[in-house]
């Protein structure tokens, strides 16, 4: 078990080496030493895996304390491990899937000029972040995962730093996350006023020694971080914009860090949340209205990446929605099938990007079928997938949330709707996207002119290498297999791993959650049918009859606009909060600073010009100050001295 | 070692140092040996200051390396040191942060190499000093020399308006340090004419717990109080501050933020310990105005143009942390404020010789002049992220280990602004950011002007300034420990003295939940 840490130690390892002695390095070896330690790391969570299911199932919980962290009065917190089959699992996802995006990345970025360094050991450093988050062992060392990432999605975001709107995004992205690090904090100190501790072991296993209100507030306010790092509403702003960086970053974003952390947390502090109903309501309905929310945006977005930002968005809003109705491990099964097509969807996407030389717009794309047929391949699987058409791992995952929602004693049947129509939804946007990249006439630039023919290709187009082509082809296979892992009345594996984890405290009872018969099955059909149907629905729209599309943006111009403008929730924020603060800084440093600094030089003034001897000395030189002073000091102390008594 | 006086060698060796170079023989305006003198004292200082951390074993509570000798025996005047959890982090960080004050100035000597190394070295040891006195007349001695470097660097090097800035600085601070000079007076004299069998003294440990009426306790409190609180400087005490940052030369600062620390310290050395309960019943005001003092120094901030002016005023946001962990009288707050008088000197320190780096390649400390300088000097934009980061309290960096334990223990004594102070943490983030972004980050909006910019990356020495506050930014995060047990007991010890008899809960608790209010609402 102890190897865990060198599932840290590598990437950690590839940060350094890239950091402080990639400069000597050829340009080609930063992405192979950043993508060598991923793949160490992850042939070691996989030891780490066989080490846990070893044990018997009441024992697959281990807390592994490597040296003690923070030791003040009263207060500790270790640096150690909590290894169980959730963190286990989240462990081999990061390294997993954070391998093949580093692998592909170095594809990716091959002809970049400069900042090659930067960006693979930031991506090494993001890894590792995120390994801290999903490993810690209390809630102290949980931030600093968390605010590792922060900072990693920061630096990665701003990887085209001199490009204004990176820039800006990289400030965005961080400023919210730190928004949601102080609810963290809030709800960490609460913790420990209330439980007397902040590690795992301790606060779960007492969980129910306090007041119903107090869990409350703590459950809440550690939401608030959960939804600014997962991107909920309303602190999903700067998830969109975040697309800024290069695209093998908006995956890891997406797919394997950053994003899954807030379901990490509300999972991982189940037995809080399980005491807290008002707080799984909350979360219930944040999550529903997440995922429809994204999904209306993501119909009109002409940026690829932009609308698979909002698909994660949503699709983060489902994972919500189940651990609010208390489908923990259907939650962590769709973080599980969404890591595999969400990481598939941006990586083609990002074979399309590199293809046509950075463009990003679907009014610019088209007819790239035939031209990049892996992404053409991939981009349909992973669509299939998210779109939840059997037997896609999607389908899988997103019914049991969708029955879970209909179900659970915690949900009802608005948020089954809720949930069952975005899925069409979303299988309409996510192929309106399709279908505008690879379909009908080409409508970008490249190709036409000279400059690309040096690299070899007839149609002038940028092919991907085998390092790209293998990551796609390792995610496709997944997108399709990775939810058979859980078919109910058929296949349990999956809730059968994640059981311990629901059996720990043993004073509680494991949120029952099987999903199953003639119910399941009638939502599970329903749900591939409107998913279906989407998917024709944008067939028709986009590529049979594009004017009716065109047509139909203008005839409801506002709702197309509201939409577009992500229903000006930026706007919104800007005038209610960016604005004011601003005003508030500008009238404290001009109005406020200055009248103190004037009653100030005011009191000096009046004494001064009571004094005209003291005029006299104003003029003199430093010297005389200075021996002013000091002839000043000495004097007072002597005359203190011989008079005091 | 344990023969020798430890701390007195750690004052009087930049002390003695430092009047050498002033009187240096050769020209004037030969930096070479005044560099190296001042180099090699610092140096052996910081060995010396050290061997004193190390050998200062964890848990310890009492003073250790203790040294007294009478000076004035007729008025119990003694010559009275001692080391203990709540300065050894400080005396240890004074002399850490002087050789890279040192190797910043190396070639920005203001044409006086040897009154500026002098001064910086005399700063070094009255600042030592003030930090080790146990007698409060020796420590006054200090408290007021450590002006007079400081004073005369910024008059002598400062820039445009170094006159008026140091004028100010040097009144407003000493008319503080007046009240409180009488109110040592005072305290001793009740000590002398009340206790039994009391001769004359001003030995700290003999006035601690002298009998004093609760309207004395409070007047005297508020003495000494006041001139800490105009040192550290607490909101509305602070408009010195950014003139005095801004005027100074800037290698300068990274030695200055220990100055306002002492005041820090001084707190928990003196007002608290002396005046238990005037403390218990007043601290709820003063961690009221170290709450706006964090709001306000944050909002300013983010609306400077200067670099260094911005930094000053997140030294007030910083500090502002810092005295909030100290008047929340709780142990893990104390210890918190103290782990974060070292973060700030680090971190501070840095952000300022980092300041002064890109001035002296862009000339002008205007954030908004160049922009898109991060793909000129990729070491320099480095430092900067590590540092920039290091004070917003990015976890895993020193910042929040300090800045969580001040909140935590807020937390339990003083929610309501712990509760705004938390939110600190976020204004922190825009500035500092906003810092960052507007020089490193964007197009470059005066090329032709970035063209004319011939200066290359960080130079070894830069990165010798910079490089050891770097390592304790990253170390004191990963591994803050070593320094948290050396704290403990002695945090303990102040705090339980203070509240052994119940939680702060007075008639006053109500006017500081008012002042929230109005905080609170001042900052929306």
């Amino acid at each position: 078990m102890g190897l865990v840490w060198l599932c840290l130690l590598f990437p950690l390892a590839g940060f350094a080496i890239n950091a402080l002695l990639g400069r000597s390095l050829p340009r080609r070896a930063h992405g192979i030493i950043a993508t060598v330690a991923m793949l160490a790391a992850f042939a070691v969570a996989w030891i780490v895996l066989a080490d846990l299911l070893s044990l018997p199932h009441e024992e697959q919980h281990r807390n592994l304390i490597l040296y003690n962290w923070v030791p003040a009065d009263g207060f500790n917190a270790t640096f150690g491990a909590w290894l169980d089959p959730l963190s286990v699992l989240l462990l081999l996802i990061v390294t997993g899937v954070g391998f093949v995006i580093h692998l592909f990345a170095i594809g990716y970025m091959a002809e970049e000029e400069e900042g090659q360094r930067r960006f693979f050991a930031y991506l090494n450093l993001f890894v590792v972040a995120m390994l801290v988050l999903i490993l810690a062992n209390n809630f102290m060392l949980l931030l600093v995962g968390w605010g590792g990432v922060g900072f990693a999605s920061f630096a990665l975001i701003s990887h085209y730093f001199f490009r204004e709107e990176a820039a800006d995004a990289a400030v965005k992205a961080f400023v919210i996350n730190t928004l949601g690090d102080v609810g963290m904090m809030l709800g960490i100190f609460l913790i420990w006023v209330t439980y007397g501790a902040v590690d795992y072991e301790t606060v779960f296993r007492n969980a129910g020694n306090a007041q119903t209100g107090t869990i409350t507030a703590i459950t809440l306010l550690l939401l608030v971080g959960a939804l600014a790092k997962s991107g909920q509403v309303p602190l999903h702003t700067w998830l969109p914009d975040a697309m800024a960086g290069p695209t093998p970053v908006s995956a890891l974003i997406h797919a394997a860090t950053m994003v899954t952390a807030g379901v990490y947390l509300l999972v991982r502090a189940w037995p809080l949340y399980e005491l807290a109903p008002a707080t799984l309501t909350t979360i219930a309905w944040l999550g529903a209205f997440t995922a429809l929310f994204g999904a209306l945006i993501g119909l009109v977005q002409t940026n690829i990446k932009r609308v698979l930002a909002f698909s994660t968005m949503s699709q983060l809003g489902y994972m919500f929605l189940a651990a609010g109705v208390g489908a923990y491990s259907a939650a962590i099964f769709h973080l599980l099938t969404h890591a595999f097509f969400k990481a598939l969807l941006f990586l083609a996407a990002g074979v399309v990007i590199h293809a046509i030389g950075g463009e990003e717009d679907l009014r610019r794309m088209g007819g790239l079928r035939d031209k990049v047929r892996i992404a053409w391949v991939a981009y349909g699987i992973g669509g299939l997938a998210i779109a939840g058409i059997p037997p896609f791992s999607g389908f899988f995952s997103k019914d049991e949330i969708i029955y879970s929602a209909f179900t659970s004693t915690r949900g009802n049947v608005v948020l089954g709707l809720i949930a069952l129509l975005t899925g069409g939804i979303t299988a309409f946007y996510v192929f309106r996207s399709f279908f505008l990249t690879f379909y009908r006439t080409p409508r970008y630039g490249i190709g036409h002119g000279g400059t690309e023919a040096e690299h070899g290709h007839g149609d002038g187009l940028h092919q991907p290498g085998l390092e790209m082509r293998i990551p796609l082809i390792v995610l496709s296979v997944l997108a399709i297999v990775g939810g058979w892992v859980l078919i109910p009345d058929a296949v349990h594996l999956f809730e059968d791993y994640l059981e311990p984890v629901f059996a720990y405290p043993a004073a509680f009872n494991a949120p029952v959650h099987a999903a199953g018969g003639a119910t399941y099955w009638m939502i599970a059909i329903g749900a591939a049918l409107l998913g279906a149907v989407g998917i024709g629905a944008a067939y028709y729209l986009y590529v049979l009859r594009p004017a009716l599309a065109a047509d139909l943006a203008g005839r409801f111009a506002g709702i197309h606009r509201t939409l577009f403008n992500r229903f000006y929730v930026d706007q919104l924020y800007d005038t209610i909060f960016v604005r004011p603060t601003r005003a508030f800084g500008r009238a404290f440093s001009g109005v406020f600073e200055r009248g103190l600094n004037g009653l100030v030089n005011g009191a000096g003034y009046l004494v001064r010009e009571a004094s005209v001897t003291m005029r006299e000395v104003q003029t003199g030189y430093v010297r005389n100050y200075a021996l002013l002073i000091l002839g000043g000091t000495v004097l007072l102390i002597a005359y203190v001295l011989f008079t005091a008594v | 070692m344990s023969g020798l006086p430890i701390l007195s060698i750690l004052i009087f060796l930049p002390i003695v140092g430092g009047i050498i170079c002033l009187f240096l023989p050769g020209r004037t305006d030969d930096p070479a040996a005044a560099r190296w003198l001042g180099l090699g004292a610092s140096l052996l200082t910081l060995l010396i200051a050290l061997l004193a951390l190390i050998g200062f074993a964890p848990g310890t509570s009492g003073p250790v390396l203790e040294e007294q000798a009478p000076w004035i025996p007729q008025f119990g005047i003694s010559y009275h040191l001692g080391a203990d959890g709540l300065n050894i982090l400080l005396i240890a960080l004074t002399a850490i942060l002087t050789p890279p004050a040192i190797i910043a100035s190396w070639t920005a000597l203001g044409g006086r190499p040897r009154l500026f190394i002098g001064l910086l070295l005399l700063l070094e040891g009255s600042i030592i000093g003030a930090l080790s006195s146990l007698d409060l007349i020796l420590y006054f001695v200090f408290w007021e020399a450590m002006l007079i470097p400081m004073y005369l660097l910024i008059s002598t090097f400062g820039g445009a308006r170094r006159g008026y800035a140091a004028l100010k600085f040097f009144i407003y601070t000493s008319a503080g340090s007046l009240l409180m000079l009488l109110a040592m007076l005072y305290l001793s004299y009740a000590h002398s004419s009340r206790e039994a069998s009391a001769a004359p003294s001003f030995d700290l440990r003999d006035l601690i717990g002298t009998q004093l009426s609760v309207a004395e306790g409070r007047w005297l409190f508020l003495a000494f109080a006041l001139a800490f609180a105009i040192k550290l400087p607490i909101f509305p005490l602070h408009s010195w501050l950014p003139d005095a940052y801004k005027q100074a030369p800037v290698t300068v600062l990274v030695l200055a933020t220990m100055l306002v620390k002492v005041g820090a310290y001084s707190f928990l050395r003196f007002a608290i310990p002396l005046f238990p309960d005037a403390a218990r019943d007043l601290m709820p005001i003063l961690a009221a105005l170290a709450t706006v003092g964090i709001i306000y120094g944050g909002l300013v901030a983010a609306a400077q143009r200067d670099m260094i002016r911005l930094l000053a005023y997140s030294s007030l946001a910083h500090l502002g942390f810092i005295g909030l962990g100290i008047f929340a009288l709780d142990a893990r707050g104390v210890q918190g404020s103290l782990l974060q008088m070292v973060n700030h000197g680090v971190s501070s320190g840095a952000l300022f010789l980092i300041a002064g780096m890109i001035a002296a390649r862009v000339g002008t400390f205007d954030i908004d002049a160049h922009g898109g300088l991060a793909r000129r000097w990729p070491v320099l934009t480095g430092t900067f992220v590590l540092a920039a980061f290091s004070s917003l309290g990015l976890p895993g960096l020193n910042g929040f280990v300090g800045e969580f334990l001040i909140l935590l223990g807020a937390f339990r004594t003083q929610r309501v602004l712990a509760c705004i102070a938390t939110f600190g943490v976020l204004i922190a983030a825009i500035y500092v950011l906003r810092l960052f972004r507007r020089t490193m980050f964007g197009r470059e909006r005066r090329p032709e002007a970035n063209a004319q910019l011939v200066s290359g990356d960080l130079s070894g020495r830069e990165i010798a300034a910079l490089g050891p506050l770097l390592l304790l930014i990253v170390w004191i995060g990963v591994y803050p420990s070593p320094f948290l047990r050396r704290t403990e007991a002695a945090a303990r010890d102040t705090v339980s003295a203070v509240t052994a008899p119940a939680p702060a809960t007075t008639a006053l608790t109500v006017g500081a939940t008012a002042l929230t209010a109005t905080a609170e609402s001042a900052t929306r």
